[in-house]
């Protein structure tokens, strides 16, 4: 039982000014007058090029409520959680084979200086060549983009274990595949955590890339041909109303992986960054 | 406080100069500087023209003229729009949908009527119906092809939106590619690639002129303000392009060295010959199927509302061809 | 008394059949592969280890044996000679020589204090309840049941290697191995975690080897003192010091300044500092 620390009433000294208001309020002042310079930019620009915030909302309003935003958005997703729960898997059998020879090692190696800095919209026309112009093509192309860095930040961690916490995993009787389980995997999670969510980051920004180029014409289709398809009938505040959507998105899945930390990494005290 | 005096009487001294430099500009003749855009294909022969025989140039000396290739009409478009490109060549099809949606553009000069053909490589696909569920592609969602191919499915299938669900936007190279080594069932594309796929062993499962009859395919648009600035200069560019088809008509051997040095010397003289006589493609101004091609976007709800005649989307040199 | 062999599979057994020694070291030789080159660190050890005994084994530094006590609990093989626990050849790590390292981060960062001893017992077999209350119960005695659902970052240093001894001795080991486990604290809680275990073996009747370079920790923790020289190191000689008295007493001067002489006798070693010792 730790002491109470109560007993003595230190006072911070108080900031002035700006610092002394709080977060909400702050960040919300902010954002009121970008929101306003957005607006006046459109204006200046034309609603052809630029809708107002006024004009966005709308559109995501009505986006949602007859579903189009909806359909589209799910498509995305749908498309990039399998892509990347391929890639994660594919990288933790890659990294689990690296971790337990030699040959694994520098497989893994290889294939991911050669494979990593490719960015997704370039192989897509190979990708189509392989897999025909569907669904997994896009999936490749987004398993290519998550591998490498999931491949990469678990392999770190790995390597960057302790080896005593090891040695004590041999000592109490783990066999090597429990070893890799139960004690390289969660002393590993830090770094997967990580490289998931870089993993997740070059996803999004790959399958809505793809779906630019892609380009499905007709009724289906994801969040990027929505916003496509409004570029191209000159439906600005829709195309706006899609790009809010995937910042939006970005917050909520900001949130979630935030979750996911507090709940192991920072519960653990393990948090490297 | 002398100095924030000083400092304002400067500034109030220059715009006065300013804007008397930009009253004194006025009714130019010409611009001083002009950015034309078009894209790649056959069907901008009479701009490329243009561009080699340095025509603007030589009839307007003050005028500097910058020419563009550019992948799509998207970017044209916004170029447009945003005064970055005064002279742009797009389809009919994108420019029904930018004007009503109010892009301030009208077309200055058609540059073709085209009879596009819906390839395919596919013995078993003969007709329309035989297009169900396939793939297909066409360069994007607003171009004529798109939208002649929703006429051809509401003629043939019983709704426009038959055959939505296989639609692919693709530009034309890629697009023949694809239909080329079979990842695509069908391209509904233009010359010079139709002539190619052709070539190449595919066969024509429809032609537009079949659906819209004798219509447009690629015009020069600009927007009003332009022209309401330099009309001199707009009613010389009308006269221009007419000149540059006319050649065509006359001297195609000519024309074809022009477009294969343009073009790097691949294709040849000789094919370019073959394209610019094949009858695929008639050079005039005159519009044709602005109308018709309006109505049909119209009813199909890909664009908001109609023009009342055909001269509302067109510039006054154009009234005298007639157009439809 | 705590019941301390609950039911459990692959027991670890506590006596040879014949009662002879838990451990039996003979002509060992350790060394390891720098690059092409082969470098010796023990030249030949030999020297047994009784049930119940407490042996601390010391030596100048890098004499080599941190070196023999992964040896012994498998994570090196030797270059020559034999190692045998309970009569057994010992090759890979197992919980029956638990053993209990220098550094802090020797606990799982993910399993509460609590999970870290329980585990390894659910890895040997015990079930979730017996491994739950075994561990509780090695807690209570390290004086940790309060902190049993910590995590391993909220602890002290001290804390650490209190949970770290729990985790060793719920394993019921044969022999317990210690590689300086308390040359990372500061004096205070040194001498502390000396009386604590102390304590604890004598309750658990464990048997113990222990690596130090401290006299003064040997003098305190230790049954007999096996001294290594310097490397390529060999048994210099091997005292018993469980009958000595309290350190103000002669017998203890002595023994302490024999030890002494016998760690300066390869090298000029400075003054042994007095920082282990109980005063």
């Amino acid at each position: 039982m730790e002491a109470s620390t109560s007993t003595v009433a230190f006072t911070r000294p108080r900031p002035l000014g700006w610092a002394r208001l709080p977060v909400w309020l702050r960040r919300g002042i902010i954002g009121a007058i970008l929101i306003v310079v957005w607006h006046l930019y459109a204006v200046h620009k034309g609603p052809l090029l630029v809708a107002t915030p006024w004009q966005t909302a709308e559109a995501f309003y009505d986006g949602w409520k007859n579903g189009n935003l909806a359909s589209q958005t799910w498509t995305t997703l749908r498309l990039l959680l399998e892509g990347v729960a391929i890639g994660a898997l594919v990288a933790a059998g890659l990294t689990a084979f690296a971790t337990l020879s030699k040959v694994g090692e520098d497989l893994l190696i290889l294939l991911t200086s050669v494979l990593n800095p490719l960015p997704g919209v370039a192989i897509l026309p190979l990708a189509m060549l392989l897999f025909g112009l569907n669904e997994s093509a896009l999936r490749f192309v987004i398993a290519n983009a998550t591998i490498w860095p999931i491949a990469i930040a678990v392999s770190t961690g790995f390597k960057t274990t302790n080896p005593t916490i090891v040695a004590v995993g041999r000592n109490i009787g783990l066999s090597r595949g429990r070893v890799i389980t139960d004690v390289l995997a969660p002393a590993a999670l830090p770094y997967a955590i990580s490289g998931l969510k870089t993993a997740w980051a070059f996803g999004w920004r790959t399958i809505i890339a793809a779906e630019l180029v892609f380009g499905v014409a007709g009724s289906e289709g994801g969040l990027g041909n929505y916003i496509n398809n409004a570029r191209l009938y000159f439906l600005t505040p829709q195309m706006f109303a899609g790009l809010v959507t995937i910042a939006l998105l970005g917050v909520v899945f900001e949130t979630l992986f935030g979750a996911l930390e507090r709940r192991t990494v920072v519960r653990w005290g393990m948090k490297t960054s | 406080m002398k100095k924030l005096i000083s400092i304002l009487a400067l500034a109030g001294l220059a715009a006065v100069l300013g804007a008397a430099t930009a009253l004194g500009d006025g009714k130019q003749a010409a611009p001083s500087k002009l950015t034309i855009a078009y894209q790649p294909g056959l069907g901008y022969a009479p701009l490329i023209l243009m561009k080699q025989q340095r025509t603007i140039e030589k009839q307007f000396p003050g005028t500097q003229v910058e020419w563009k290739v550019l992948a799509s009409g998207t970017p044209i478009t916004n170029g447009v729009i945003s005064g970055d490109i005064q002279i742009g060549a797009v389809g009919v099809g994108p420019m029904l949908v930018g004007w009503a949606r109010g892009v301030d553009w009208k077309v200055i000069a058609p540059l073709n009527d085209g009879d596009l053909w819906l390839m395919a490589k596919n013995p078993d696909i003969r007709t329309i119906a035989d297009l169900r569920g396939k793939r297909i592609a066409t360069p994007t969602n607003t171009s004529i092809q798109a939208v002649t191919l929703r006429k051809m499915a509401e003629a043939k299938l019983g709704s426009s939106k038959a055959l939505d669900s296989g639609l692919l936007a693709m530009d034309h190279p890629d697009g023949m590619q694809a239909l080329l080594t079979g990842q695509i069932d069908a391209h509904f594309t233009s010359p010079p690639f139709q002539f190619q796929e052709r070539a190449r062993g595919a066969h024509i499962v429809a032609r537009s002129y079949n659906y819209f009859g004798a219509h447009t395919f690629l015009v020069t648009v600009m927007t009003q303000k332009f022209y309401g600035e330099y009309p001199q200069f707009a009613r010389a560019f009308y006269r221009n392009v007419a000149n540059m088809q006319k050649l065509i008509k006359a001297n195609p051997d000519r024309v074809a060295k022009i477009l294969s040095a343009d073009a790097g010397g691949l294709p040849t003289n000789r094919q370019f010959k073959q394209w610019l006589v094949n009858p695929a493609l008639n050079w005039t101004t005159r519009p044709r199927g602005l109308m018709r091609t309006a109505n049909f976007m119209r009813r199909t709800d890909q664009i908001g509302k109609m023009p009342g005649s055909w001269k509302e989307l067109v510039f006054p040199p154009v009234y005298p061809t007639k157009g439809s | 008394m705590i019941p301390l062999r609950s039911r459990r599979r692959a027991a670890a057994p506590r006596e040879t059949s014949e009662g002879g020694p838990l451990l039996r070291i003979e002509r060992v030789q350790l060394g390891y592969w720098v690059d092409a080159r082969f470098h010796l660190a023990v030249a030949e050890a030999t020297f047994e280890i009784q049930p119940r005994e407490k042996v601390i084994v010391i030596g100048p530094s890098g004499c080599g044996k941190s070196t023999l006590l992964k040896a012994i609990a498998g994570f090196i093989a030797p270059a020559s000679g034999s190692i045998s626990v309970a009569g057994r050849s010992t090759l890979a790590p197992g919980p029956d020589r638990a053993i209990v390292f220098q550094e802090f981060d020797q606990l799982f960062p993910w399993k509460t204090v609590l999970h870290n001893v329980a585990y390894p017992l659910r890895v040997n077999g015990h079930s979730r309840g017996e491994a739950r209350a075994t561990a509780q119960q090695f807690l209570e005695l390290t004086h940790l049941a309060h902190a049993q659902d910590r995590y391993p970052y909220q602890l002290s240093g001290g804390m650490k290697q209190r949970v770290a001894i729990a985790r060793a001795l719920a394993l019921d080991p044969t022999i317990l191995l210690m590689d300086e486990p308390f040359g990372a604290l500061d004096a205070i809680t040194r001498q502390r975690l000396q009386l604590e275990l102390n304590r604890i073996v004598a309750e658990t009747r464990a048997t113990l080897m222990f690596v130090t370079h401290s006299i003064e920790e040997a003098l305190v923790l230790g049954n007999r003192v096996v001294v290594l020289g310097d490397t390529p190191s060999r048994v210099l000689e091997i005292v018993d010091v469980g009958d000595l008295g309290g350190p103000e007493t002669q017998e203890y001067g002595a023994m302490r300044g024999k030890l002494r002489d016998l760690l300066a006798v390869d090298r000029e070693l400075p003054e042994e500092e007095e920082d282990g010792g109980i005063n």
